[in-house]
């Protein structure tokens, strides 16, 4: 059954059955010239769907740490994840990355606020983010706000129900150590 | 995951390349394994954008002669596709820090790398952060 169906000049483009289908209708001796083209566009209708549901990652992590929420910012991740903490050799797992998060959900507010515009990447099953972000933690027991100004790179992975998850995730500061 | 095999065994590769460039401190054979549009995630500074500006940031680093960087690759993960690769490893670095004391340094890297148009693999964002509370003086 066509769901979708798109003409240019140059070629159609249109799904059937869950599976994309083109027609060039440009001579094949130029066709050469075009396939770039091509190419970019039906990247751009493939990719939209997970770059949509990487930036809604992205929002969870900060929602999820500024609710104070350890067990919902847990499933953003793999159970073979790994999070490259700075200061601390890398956390393999749930639940290590757990036990090494506890104390700062435990006994910080947490404020995290991801930049604009991060670079949301997708190459199939896998794909990385990467931006900027801020973060302060205030004691719940009182005393100086901690402020971090920093930078993440993260891979992610597409599971098999079509959910995207963090496999790997490293971040530093922007500022030297004082 | 035999289909990535030759992609994780070129990647590997470089990565021993990129080391003996990085322990010779040959700046341009470095810089060399970054795309033109890499972005470096260098901690304790902002993003360096561009492979231009990434050599200008790395200068700094291999023209001091106390400096030295080494890593090892410890994982390589390619795509199904074969169009995207993320490795993670450990790196050594020691410098001598503003008021003469020398300093090293254990910790990890992820560095992404994009397979190129001409088949080849570049560096497209690489990152990494110490596993020690603070530099160790040496």
């Amino acid at each position: 059954m066509i769901r979708y169906k798109r003409s240019g000049a140059l070629f159609q483009l249109w799904k059937h059955n869950a599976r994309w289908c083109i027609k060039l209708l440009i001579p094949p001796e130029i066709e050469e010239q075009y396939n770039h083209v091509v190419e970019v566009i039906l990247l751009g209708e493939r990719n939209r769907a997970d770059i949509v549901a990487l930036r809604e990652n992205l929002d969870k992590y900060a929602a999820t740490c500024n609710a104070g929420d350890l067990e919902g910012w847990m499933s953003l991740w793999t159970d073979e994840g790994i999070q490259m903490y700075p200061g601390a050799p890398s956390r393999v797992g749930k639940d290590q990355i757990r036990a090494g998060m506890r104390p700062a959900f435990d006994h910080f507010i947490l404020k995290v606020e991801i930049a604009a515009n991060p670079e949301i990447r997708v190459f199939g099953n896998w794909g990385f983010l990467r931006g900027n972000y801020t973060m302060s933690m205030v004691p719940k027991a009182g005393g100086e706000t901690i402020k971090y100004d920093g930078k993440y790179l993260t891979i992610v992975e597409k599971q098999a129900d079509g959910s995207w998850k963090t496999a790997r995730d490293c971040f530093n500061s922007n500022v030297p150590e004082t | 995951m035999n289909n990535q095999e030759p992609d994780v065994k070129s990647i590997r590769e470089l990565e021993d390349k990129a080391r003996e460039a990085a322990e010779a401190k040959d700046l341009d054979r470095y810089v060399s394994f970054y795309a033109d549009d890499a972005i470096l995630l260098w901690p304790g500074a902002p993003m360096v954008t561009g492979r231009a500006a990434i050599r200008k940031f790395m200068r700094l680093f291999f023209s001091m002669p106390d400096f030295s960087l080494s890593f090892k690759t410890a994982r390589v993960e390619v795509s199904l596709a074969g169009d995207f690769a993320y490795t993670c490893g450990t790196n050594k670095v020691t410098l001598v820090d503003p008021n003469g004391k020398r300093m090293k340094d254990s910790g990890k890297y992820l560095t992404v790398y994009r397979k190129q148009s001409d088949g080849t693999w570049k560096v497209v964002a690489d990152m990494g952060n110490s596993d020690l509370p603070a530099p160790i003086p040496a």
